[in-house]
């Protein structure tokens, strides 16, 4: 079985894994979970997300995007059968010295007048996954990913006309350069989890 | 995780095109104050100054900011394109609090990189009458310093094609940026056409020149800059065996410049130019030049009319390289330099009326060449053709009784 499963993962996923490593390494946390019955979210207290070169840009009037998801991955963390993305647009008050928070969509959501530490909580409460049909003793990992982006180098690859391969192959090719990257896993099942009150209880 | 990866980057997509900035940024609702571009060692502010370093059309649209909300999509834009125009490593945009209340400042940081290097060709030109010439030179920037070497073959602007190579030194921008050192050094091989050997006294014609000018450029007040500096020049005398000849001047300048924008954008530049030949230098000629010019151009979306008039004396006896010239790529465009005065005349008087239309132009040229005592006649040509940024290419017809010997021009930077 082990072999079988050793044989599925492949090279793409070893030197996957392979990239993956430094990052887990650097940016390594607890992730709790708080499961509502419904959802699986993460608890993150310490996670503080709004700083470094963020907070610079934030700091000259730019709007700095948040890109966050969450995945549930089977078959020992082989697997990933559940992708819940979020989006954050947050902005500072150059006047008032306060974040704004937006959810862009159909109907966008906005929090306005944030402290630093608020405005992280807001976007942690806002990432979110169902846990709808996985069986409460089946193991599963819960993987977070969390980073910023820019808005042009995303309007670069996903425009009207599809994917632009040069750009896919430009933003990847591209240098690290010291954009943070948050990434945490952990294995759960959910009958081990104690249920928290549901958001919509609150 | 490249799954992960472009996951991330297909959802950043959407929300880069479902989103407009100005809806998600809180400081949207502010008005700019004020926008400043700096760089190193200088800045302006577009909506007052009109600096030279950026682009009238890109100013504008800099200036424009002032007054209206904030959009800092906008700012990214403008900095990408004062990136690309000032040939900057980087721009960034900084926005502070301004003075008043819900209002902001806009500052573009400008970062030049301390060493580039750029390749030009300064002139390319073909010309029915006088055949090619062209220059190409290469340019390495230091810390603002500018080394510039270069090849060129010229049988366009004077009565002798020149051909050889030139290197320029100029300095970072002194005093506060007011003032800038330039030290020019060429060497050239003369060709002389059959008609000026002809006119000329063996004497007068030179195998060789070499130059080393050093000149200062200072700006007086923002419209007007003088130079002056000296001018060492050593022709080297057909005659086998014959010492050469120094041509050395003082040399100075003064040119204006004046802007006006509005629903039709209005420029008026006027420039005076001294060379004056003197035995003090050591100089086996004793002679002054004088040139004075002044343009007019007055531009109106796509409409454009330019009036460009210039003359000049020389005084005493100069070198063959400082005689007038018309009938070239610029002047009397569709005459032959040739047959309106083989050896260029010390007396000139030239205008240029051109109107653009898009990339489409007709001129009308019109001007005197002479030598002091002769009588002066005034001669014409009209020309047409397209012009689009330095790229032209043109028919010029001389204006002439019983004769229409149209002459084909085409070149860049001419």
């Amino acid at each position: 079985m082990a072999q079988s499963r050793l044989a599925r993962m492949g090279r793409r996923s070893w030197l996957a894994a392979g990239l993956a490593l430094p990052l887990l390494i650097a940016h390594a946390g607890s992730l709790d979970v708080a499961f509502d019955g419904d959802t699986l979210r993460p608890v993150l207290p310490d996670l503080h997300f709004i700083s470094g070169r963020a907070l610079e840009r934030l700091k000259d009037a730019r709007t700095v995007v948040f890109l966050s998801q969450i995945t549930l991955l089977r078959d020992d963390h082989v697997t990933p059968f559940r992708h819940a993305p979020q989006r954050f647009y947050v902005s500072y008050d150059i006047w008032e010295g306060r974040f704004k928070v937006t959810i862009p969509g159909a109907t966008p959501e906005s929090r306005l007048g944030l402290t630093a530490e608020q405005a992280e909580a807001w976007c942690v409460d806002n990432m979110m996954v169902s846990a709808l049909g996985v069986a409460p003793d089946q193991d599963i990992w819960m993987r977070f990913d969390l980073r910023t982006a820019d808005p042009k180098d995303a309007a670069n690859i996903v425009s009207e006309s599809g994917i632009s391969i040069s750009g896919l192959i430009e933003f990847f090719s591209r240098k690290p350069d010291g954009e943070p990257h948050w990434m945490m896993e952990r294995r759960l099942r959910l009958a081990d989890l104690r249920r928290t009150p549901s958001r919509r209880d609150w | 995780m490249k799954y992960v990866c472009l996951s991330l980057l297909l959802v950043g997509g959407l929300l880069a095109t479902e989103t407009q900035d100005s809806e998600t940024n809180v400081n949207s609702r502010y008005t700019v104050e004020t926008v400043v571009v700096s760089g190193d060692g200088w800045s302006t502010s577009p909506a007052v100054d009109r600096d030279h370093k950026i682009s009238s059309g890109l100013r504008k649209e800099i200036a424009a900011l002032v007054g209206e909300k904030l959009n800092p999509a906008r700012l990214d834009d403008l900095a990408k394109r004062l990136r690309q125009e000032l040939r900057a490593r980087t721009v960034e945009h900084h926005v502070l609090r301004g003075k008043s209340p819900e209002y902001v400042q806009v500052i573009f940081e400008v970062q030049v990189p301390p060493t580039r290097f750029d390749a030009s060709v300064p002139k390319f030109l073909y010309q029915g009458e006088q055949g090619w010439s062209g220059a190409v030179e290469g340019t390495a920037t230091v810390r603002n310093n500018g080394f510039t070497a270069g090849l060129v073959s010229d049988g366009d602007e004077l009565v002798e094609r020149y051909t050889g190579e030139v290197a320029r030194y100029e300095s970072e921008p002194l005093v506060d940026g007011r003032a800038r050192l330039r030290f020019e050094f060429a060497s050239y091989h003369e060709l002389w056409n059959r008609s000026a050997v002809t006119a000329a006294d063996a004497s007068e014609l030179y195998r060789t020149r070499e130059e080393f000018q050093p000149v200062l450029s200072v700006q007086v007040a923002r419209p007007l800059e003088v130079s002056f500096g000296t001018s060492f020049e050593s022709l080297g005398q057909q005659a086998p065996g014959a010492p050469p000849q120094a041509a050395d001047a003082f040399v100075a300048g003064a040119r204006y410049r004046q802007l006006t924008e509005g629903s039709a954008d209005q420029a008026v530049e006027a420039d005076y130019d001294l060379r004056a030949g003197s035995h003090a230098l050591g100089s086996d000629y004793a002679y002054s030049r004088h040139r004075w010019g002044l343009r007019y151009r007055v531009t109106h979306g796509k409409h454009e009319l330019v009036d460009d008039g210039w003359g000049g004396v020389i005084l005493g006896t100069a070198p063959l390289f400082e005689r007038f010239v018309l009938g070239n790529s610029t002047s009397l465009r569709g005459w032959n330099k040739f047959d309106l005065d083989p050896l260029g005349g010390n007396r000139v008087v030239h205008n240029t009326v051109e109107y653009h239309y898009g990339v489409f132009q007709v001129f009308c040229d019109s001007g005197a060449i002479w030598d002091s005592g002769q009588a002066a006649v005034v001669r014409s040509s009209v020309g047409a053709g397209l012009r689009q940024g330095v790229f032209s290419l043109a028919l010029a017809f001389p204006l002439r009784n019983g004769k229409m010997d149209p002459v084909f021009m085409v070149g860049m930077n001419y």
